[in-house]
């Protein structure tokens, strides 16, 4: 009769173990594409909200052609960057590759770090990032 | 605990752990749900793709 309980018992943290295991393992992968590919999308929408902006504010004389140039290397750096990003996620996804989402992630940091610093510029706030 | 009573739990004790192993190892694989998922964020970076390119910047 002890010798079953203490099979029991075994047996269920065997499996509760199991199961945590299963569930991390998940959380680290998909979640990981999910959460990576969302942000991606997220700072390419504030790309597109910071520029029309900043068109709309130079239009009505309220960003300095100096702006707007800091504004512009930063842009043409953006549009070449964004879509190797896009391909660099997609290629994480395919070959369930983590390394490649990290690398995907530290793009999108630096990304966003200099749009929002140019966002604040013309008041639009960028938010997003890993 | 006497070993007597360990010996017997031993192949459920390993069988288990085999199966912890399996699960972990096939987790990564994706269900078709969250697949769904992936394919509908994959097709949206495309059409943000194609806003980032559209956007104009200007010669100052």
């Amino acid at each position: 009769m002890r010798a079953h309980r203490t099979a029991l018992n075994l047996t269920q943290l065997a499996i509760l173990v199991g199961l945590a295991a299963w569930l991390m393992a998940g959380c680290a992968t998909v979640t990981g594409f999910v959460v990576t590919g969302e942000s991606l999308d997220s700072v390419g929408k504030a790309f597109v909200t910071v520029g029309q902006t900043y068109n709309r504010e130079l239009d009505a004389k309220r960003v300095t052609p100096e702006q707007y140039r800091d504004w512009a290397v930063f842009a043409r750096k953006f549009q070449q960057a964004y879509p190797s990003s896009v391909q660099l996620w997609k290629s994480a996804v395919a070959v369930n590759d983590a390394a490649l989402t990290k690398k995907t992630n530290e793009i999108i940091t630096s990304l966003v770090t200099e749009l929002s610093r140019l966002g604040s510029v013309v008041g639009v706030q960028v938010l997003g990032g890993t | 605990m006497p070993l007597a009573l360990i010996l017997p739990l031993i192949p459920t004790i390993v069988e288990m752990l085999s199966r912890i192993v399996n699960a972990a190892m096939n987790s990564g694989e994706a269900t078709a749900e969250q697949k769904a998922r992936l394919m509908e964020i994959a097709r949206r970076l495309d059409e943000t793709n194609r806003s980032v390119q559209a956007l104009e910047i200007r010669q100052v």
